[in-house]
């Protein structure tokens, strides 16, 4: 079997940002391992956390984040992959698969024990929204007393590509180590407005 | 790091893909045998996740936005071209037959529209980040 690169990146600045991302999903569809290589680097770390965020155990999060990376190549290589959107398309893969998993444990706790199991709908995983729209907007007013400079970095840091900081230090303009900063200063924004709806 | 509990910090740098590997494996050996770190680190990852549809949602926005700004541009620009065109075409008669008439609608309509113009560029260039 070929081996991915699926092994956490120590840093926020991945090996992948040195490859053009437009090129990389292109080439992914092609059957290219480098390609593929690069885009689980870029992107496994949302998948693993998005898994987290829906009460998936961190013990078997990485597990399913890689079968859903698996299952996506073989997808491809049965030509049965006509586009390919990261990270939601592996994010998705990754949640039918903890659902999966989780239908499975429950028939094995039935199975176990005669009383119902107290596991919780495996369908949760896959219907909780995260974001109340009340709570957009109040997200909404936070950003926009932020500066234009500061939301277009929290933007690229989070919708999208998975760009690192030292990418979108380069597409702005700025230094990374201020990206950073201006990352954490949103984030801490957010975090205070929004502050006990994700405790 | 704590030896009882995963700082809170600890656990959003996690989330938010910023330890080192050895930091990472600590965080996910400890959460995986302490609940409350556990649950802590899933509301970790929930505002991670929120970040990532509040950046959407701005972005989103902010490209509705631009391109209601630029579909009001190119309709005003429209509306100058016409008023312009008018003015060229009513110009040559009202000399030949008035002498020093003066087109105070036409005139005055230009204006507006080039006002208006403007004011839909300085909208746009307060929003985005490329003129910074």
């Amino acid at each position: 079997m070929t081996t991915f690169a699926l092994a956490r990146l120590g840093a926020p600045e991945a090996p992948a940002a040195t490859a053009p991302e437009c090129d990389l999903p292109a080439r992914a569809l092609r059957g290219d391992v480098a390609a593929w290589n690069a885009l689980i680097s870029r992107h496994n770390h949302r998948v693993v956390v998005a898994l987290l965020a829906r009460g998936v155990p961190v013990s078997r999060a990485r597990d399913v984040a890689q079968d859903a990376w698996l299952k996506l190549i073989e997808q491809q290589r049965a030509g049965k992959l006509a586009e390919l959107r990261l990270p939601s398309l592996a994010i998705t893969q990754a949640i039918f698969l903890s659902i999966d998993a989780a239908r499975r444990d429950l028939r094995e706790r039935a199975v176990m024990s005669s009383s119902p199991a107290d596991a919780a709908d495996p369908r949760d995983l896959a219907d909780e929204r995260m974001l109340s729209d009340e709570r957009l907007r109040v997200a909404e007013r936070v950003l926009s007393r932020c500066t234009p400079n500061a939301r277009r970095v929290f933007e690229l840091a989070y919708a999208g590509d998975g760009l690192s900081h030292a990418e979108i230090a380069a597409r702005v303009g700025l230094s990374t180590q201020r990206v950073r900063q201006i990352v954490c200063e949103v984030r801490k924004l957010l975090r205070d407005a929004l502050a006990g709806a994700f405790a | 790091m704590s030896a009882a509990h995963l700082l809170r910090a600890s656990l959003e740098a996690y989330v938010a893909f910023e330890l080192t590997e050895s930091d990472a494996a600590l965080v996910e050996a400890h959460a995986g045998e302490c609940a409350l770190c556990a649950s802590r680190l899933a509301a970790a990852a929930r505002l991670e996740v929120a970040f990532e549809a509040i950046a959407n949602a701005s972005e989103a926005g902010r490209r509705g936005r631009r391109g209601r700004s630029a579909r009001a541009s190119a309709a005003l620009c429209a509306g100058v071209a016409v008023a312009a065109s008018a003015m060229l075409l009513l110009a040559p008669r009202s000399h030949a037959g008035e002498g020093e008439r003066t087109f105070e609608a036409p005139a005055s309509a230009l204006a507006d529209a080039t006002s208006a113009v403007s004011d839909s560029y300085a909208f746009d260039a307060a929003a985005p980040l490329a003129r910074d």
